[in-house]
């Protein structure tokens, strides 16, 4: 195992992982600053102004409600990402607690698993579809769909490492020993399922992104009251052939931010999986 | 080296047929005379009693046919009957089908099959229900002629049998109309212009009407609904293609002929096309879009918060939120019976010249509002709802109402709305065909009676009963001014404006009836 | 080797058991009201009852649930509330076009995927590998109705080489079934040659790196043989996997992808009947793309045995 210093220096000189943490963090940061950055409400209409090119008063230009697409995109930002970051949260740390409990104890593994091949084999987004019409649209229900969706994949990654740690002598030995099992699980099974799990992470932050793009096409995504990269696009998708301007800004950024991610994840992967070669 | 070239060879030459074999396909379609058409929805009840959808009224008007029926200038005409007499007393109808009249299964037409019709009709339709219960008897008195007798004057008998409004008064064989109206039909036997052929009707895809070879038109030329319905086209494809911008994008690419809702913001683009006309419509044929109002759920439970609406409701900006230029709305109608229709009416009018934020600011200043919640839904999977439903939350919030937009889909908006302490508002709109007559409006004439929103008033209750009893034009047009003032006070719903949803087609083809029911007689392709 | 598929294959059956609970309990609690959609938005609330009636709406949650399991255990999936045509009709005549599209994405992903992955691990950090990259990760940044609208618009309005949208049915020929499933294969694809890719480098590059390659490569085995027919073979268990991970992800992407090219298979299928809230077509798909995606995850598995002696069950 690395060091955590030696393990920082090696994360700077891998490229992926600087270029993409970069551009990354340069986004959250515009984002997070977005009500400093000149924009206007992004919520107030004004239909005479409607899809007006981009100028000096609207640098994006306006939509389809004549809202500023500039303050429309950097605060949907806020929305897509948050979104994103939540569900790789939500998603890795329930999936780690049941592939924990999946992994350790036989039995329940039988019952955990069929539920998981279950909820797996229904598509996220018919999941989200009915999620949102039971229980209306709004950004918690987007989060819970695709959280639902992504848990059992990290579900099978953590019970399958948990599986072959078991076999290892040192594990097996702290078992025979008498160890209790969650100071087995704390000491030599998590650090252990960490890399994978991270990089994985970081998979599921940038599907999330996409899958919510694709649920507001579908008008199952976050409501259009509330501005995200997904349903300024897919609200302005009518106009690309006309004022391609409306979704070439959010989809820009949106494949920005996911290629940024998917870059660092790639990075994260050849950095932590001691397996995988450089 | 060789090997390569042949290669080469070989894919271009595949290529080649593989886009040859495309155009064959098309010549084809074209020599037999058949027309492919995108329209609003898929035609998924094939009942036209079942359901007032839209879509089934289309399918409805192909396939079935109807005992009278309207013309453009909105008056009433013939077309299954040839002649009828009334009695002195305006209480004896007595009805003559035409000759030659024949069901799709080869059986001739009787006045038995009539009288059950009207009978499984009138038992859902609004207009129906007036009629029925006006009614005394209606009896087959020979195989072509039946009489309804009357127990009370009743002023719209042919416009009842022959009004667009949903469900229309659709005639089918008697062994189907005793099957009632509430219960779907399996089977489907018209006497329309069109045939329906169950084996070539993929759900989902495409749905193929035939030419009714046994069709007896009537002579006169076609006019909106009344009139010949001449067929010049062997078969009609309808298609279903759930993307508007893919069904705009067929249309240029000659795919496909007609659609029916081509998106507004496309407009432009298919105006330019010369291979491509964009068809618009006028007066009863255009939309009135509205935001319907909850009378249950408080504060709106208060007309004097309610009219405050009156203020903020400008009638241009939702048309253009949608993407609709100028030339496709009615600027400031502020008609409940839309405008350029013939009970339009302004009467008791509270909607001010120029509606503002600031003038609602100041009516809602004067009412007891006290910061209560304003639940407001918007289905996101229909248009015109989607974006009126937002332009009302920004239009509420900005005048200082407390406003939670609500989004969802439209089969829940249709549930939420039944619960009385579940919304306040929501966005919507409906055709000229049933808003352009105050009896089968849908926000003045669902009076004191168990429909989304709970308006009820009793003075319009007596206008609405008074309407249908009415017998001269001029006594009906005075009763639509007393409705109109009354809604205006009560707000049963605020209009967003009046706009045409225009279709596109091919430029090739003529003799469209201008209609905002899709039919397809009469055209024929140059 | 048999014991464990048989096992396998009743292992099927719980996981039905689950999505049905899922899905009937989603469906039992999502507003909306089937009776209401079929009256339509004007109809009388009287009329609406009477319907609700007699689509046998008005029971209790545990008494639709059992009847309804009574009837799948006898092989019927029931009528549409719409208009009552059969739910396995429904199904049977939207089937191809979702299996031909599925079928002919996951060719076209691995033909192009495989080789580019292969061709990024043999030429491993240099400009090769980076673009191969870098377009997987592009392609994986990009719904997939925008690259829908894109390619219906050069390749089909303006190119002419494809129809915009609609689908021919194989029994019609196999050269309009072609043409009318390019575009929308490419689109839905495109992700999948991403995902494929990324995964063949990544296990390729393992493969190479371990002992008996260079053994191999020592003995004088010309390289490209050496990559393709022993490294492929070995780095092939990851790569069947996530083809298999990706017949889910296919489901999801084949709803998008329907609505864009007009093709009338199971997504659209779906999501109308969901917008409709015709609840035993929603069950009956839903059950079957379990089935599917369980049945394929079973076939790759055996797969493994196949590709890998290693591997023993």
């Amino acid at each position: 195992m690395h060091s955590n210093r030696s393990m920082w220096r090696a994360a700077l000189r891998n490229p992926s992982i600087t270029v993409g943490g970069g551009i990354l963090l340069l986004i959250t940061i515009v984002f997070l600053f977005a009500p400093w950055l000149g924009t206007v409400d992004p919520l107030t209409m004004n239909p005479v102004n409607r899809t007006l090119d981009p100028s000096s008063k609207h640098w994006f230009g306006t939509d389809t409600y004549g809202r500023d697409l500039y303050s429309r995109v950097l605060y949907g930002g806020r929305i897509s990402l948050f979104i994103g970051f939540s569900v790789a949260i939500l998603a890795t740390f329930f999936g780690l607690l049941i592939g924990l409990v999946s992994g350790y104890f036989r039995i329940a593994d039988m019952i955990i698993m069929r539920i998981m091949d279950g909820l797996m084999s229904i598509p996220a987004v018919l999941l989200a579809i009915a999620m949102t019409a039971l229980m209306r649209g709004s950004v918690l229900n987007v989060i819970l769909a695709i959280t639902v969706s992504e848990i059992p994949r990290v579900v099978r990654l953590v019970r399958g490492s948990v599986l072959s740690l078991r076999e290892r002598t040192y594990v097996e030995a702290a078992m025979v020993s008498g160890t209790r099992t969650p100071t087995i699980i704390v000491r030599h099974i998590l650090p252990n399922t960490f890399a994978p799990l991270v990089v994985q992470a970081t998979y599921i932050f940038a599907a999330a992104m996409i899958m919510e793009a694709i649920m507001s096409f579908i008008g199952a995504g976050t409501p259009p009251s509330i501005p995200s990269w997904g349903n300024i696009i897919a609200e302005g998708r009518v106009l690309w052939q006309v004022k391609f301007m409306i979704i070439v800004f959010p989809a820009a950024f949106l494949s920005l931010a996911v290629f940024s991610i998917n870059m660092m994840g790639d990075g994260l992967r050849d950095l932590l999986d001691p397996k995988s070669p450089r | 080296m060789m090997n390569k070239i042949n290669k080469g060879l070989v894919a271009g030459a595949v290529a080649l047929w593989v886009a040859q074999a495309g155009f064959a396909g098309s010549a084809a379609a074209e020599e037999n005379k058949s027309l492919t058409a995108v329209l609003e929805a898929e035609i998924v009840t094939l009942d036209p009693h079942f359901t007032t959808a839209y879509i089934t009224r289309t399918f409805g008007f192909m396939v079935y046919d109807t005992l009278f029926a309207m013309d453009t200038a909105g008056q009433i005409q013939p077309q299954m009957v040839d002649t009828w007499t009334v009695s002195d007393d305006n209480l004896t109808w007595k009805f003559k089908l035409r000759d030659g009249l024949k069901w799709h299964d080869g059986e001739p037409v009787t006045s038995e099959d009539v009288v059950a019709s009207v009978q499984r009709w009138w038992a859902v339709s609004p207009l129906g229900t007036m009629l029925r219960n006006a009614t005394d008897t209606i009896t087959a008195d020979s195989a072509n002629e039946f009489t309804i007798q009357l127990k009370e004057p009743f002023g719209l008998v042919t416009t009842a049998l022959g009004h667009p409004n949903a469900p229309v008064a659709f005639m089918m064989p008697k062994r189907l109309a005793e099957t009632p109206a509430t219960t779907q039909l399996k089977e489907v036997v018209g006497s329309g212009p069109f045939v329906y052929n169950a084996e070539r009707h993929r759900q989902g895809d495409v749905m193929v009407l035939e030419r009714n070879e046994n069709y007896v038109a009537r002579n006169e030329p076609a006019d909106f609904m009344a009139g010949g319905k001449v067929v010049n086209i062997d078969e009609l494809v309808i298609k279903t293609l759930p993307d508007a911008i893919t069904a705009a994008t067929a249309l240029t690419a000659g795919e496909i002929d007609y659609v029916q809702y081509p998106p507004f913001d496309l407009l432009p683009v298919l105006e330019n096309d010369p291979s491509v006309d964009v068809l618009s419509f006028t007066g009863i044929n255009m939309y009135q879009g509205y935001f319907r109002l909850n009378h249950r759920m408080p504060p709106f439970d208060d007309p004097e918060i309610r009219r405050v609406l009156w203020s903020v409701v400008d009638q241009n900006s939702v048309p253009a939120a949608l993407g609709l230029s100028g030339q496709y709305t009615v600027p400031d109608c502020k008609s409940f019976f839309l405008c350029g229709t013939p009970y339009e009416t302004t009467a008791g009018s509270l909607s001010p010249e120029n509606p503002s934020v600031e003038l609602a600011k100041e009516a809602l200043a004067k009412t007891k509002y006290n910061g209560e919640k304003i639940i407001i839904l918007q289905a996101t999977d229909i248009d015109a709802t989607r974006v009126s439903s937002a332009v009302a939350a920004d239009w509420l919030r900005q005048v200082g109402f407390n406003v939670e937009l609500q989004a969802m889909d439209w089969a829940s908006v249709l549930s939420t709305r039944t619960k009385p302490d579940a919304w306040h508002l929501f966005g919507v709109h409906a055709t000229g065909l049933d808003l352009g007559l105050p009896i089968t409006h849908f926000y003045t004439a669902r009076n004191c009676i168990d429909y989304a929103g709970w308006h009820c008033d009793e003075k319009m209750g007596e206008y609405l009963a008074a309407f249908p009893r009415a017998t001269s034009e001029d006594e009906r047009k005075a009763l639509a001014d007393r409705i109109s003032e009354r809604a205006y006070e009560i707000v049963p719903a605020v209009m967003w404006g009046q706009i045409a949803q225009p279709a596109a087609h091919r430029s090739d083809l003529s003799g469209i009836i201008p209609s905002s029911i899709p039919v397809f007689w009469n055209l024929e392709r140059n | 080797m048999y014991k464990p598929i048989v096992s396998r294959l009743i292992s099927i059956v719980p996981v039905l058991f689950v999505v049905s609970i899922v899905v009937f309990s989603l469906l039992y609690l999502t507003p909306g009201d089937p009776a209401l959609v079929i009256a339509g938005p004007n109809a009388n609330a009287e009329d609406v009852e009477k319907i609700r009636e007699a689509l046998g709406l008005n029971e209790s949650f545990l008494v639709r649930y059992v009847s309804w399991l009574v009837d799948i255990a006898r092989l019927d999936f029931g009528n549409s509330v719409m208009n009552g045509t059969p739910v396995i009709d429904l199904i049977a005549q939207r089937i191809e076009p979702t299996l031909s599209m599925m079928f002919l994405t996951i060719i076209f992903a691995v033909v192009v995927a495989v080789p580019l992955g292969v061709l990024a691990a043999a030429k491993v950090n240099t400009v090769a590998d980076r673009l191969v990259m870098l377009f997987a990760i592009s392609a994986f940044s990009v719904p997939v109705f925008i690259i829908g609208y894109v390619l219906a618009r050069v390749f089909a309005l303006e190119a002419r080489w494809f129809p915009v949208q609609g689908y021919a049915y194989l029994a019609d020929g196999v050269v309009p079934w072609l043409r009318h499933l390019v575009l929308p294969s490419v689109a839905l694809g495109l992700v999948y040659i991403a995902l494929i890719a990324r995964i063949t480098r990544a296990a390729m590059l393992e493969v190479l790196s371990e002992d008996y390659i260079r053994t191999a490569r020592a003995k004088g085995l010309r390289s490209k043989r050496i990559l393709f027919l022993h490294a492929l073979r070995n780095a092939s268990n990851p790569i069947v996997t996530v083809i298999g991970v990706g017949v889910a992800l296919l489901i999801g992407g084949a709803v998008v992808t329907e609505s864009v090219f007009g093709i009338p298979g199971l997504g659209r299928l779906t999501i109308d009947a969901i917008l409709r809230r015709d609840y035993p077509v929603i069950q009956g798909i839903m059950l079957l793309f379990s089935l599917v995606y369980v049945l394929v995850n079973l076939l790759i598995d055996i797969f493994y045995v196949v590709l890998d002696p290693r591997i023993r069950y």
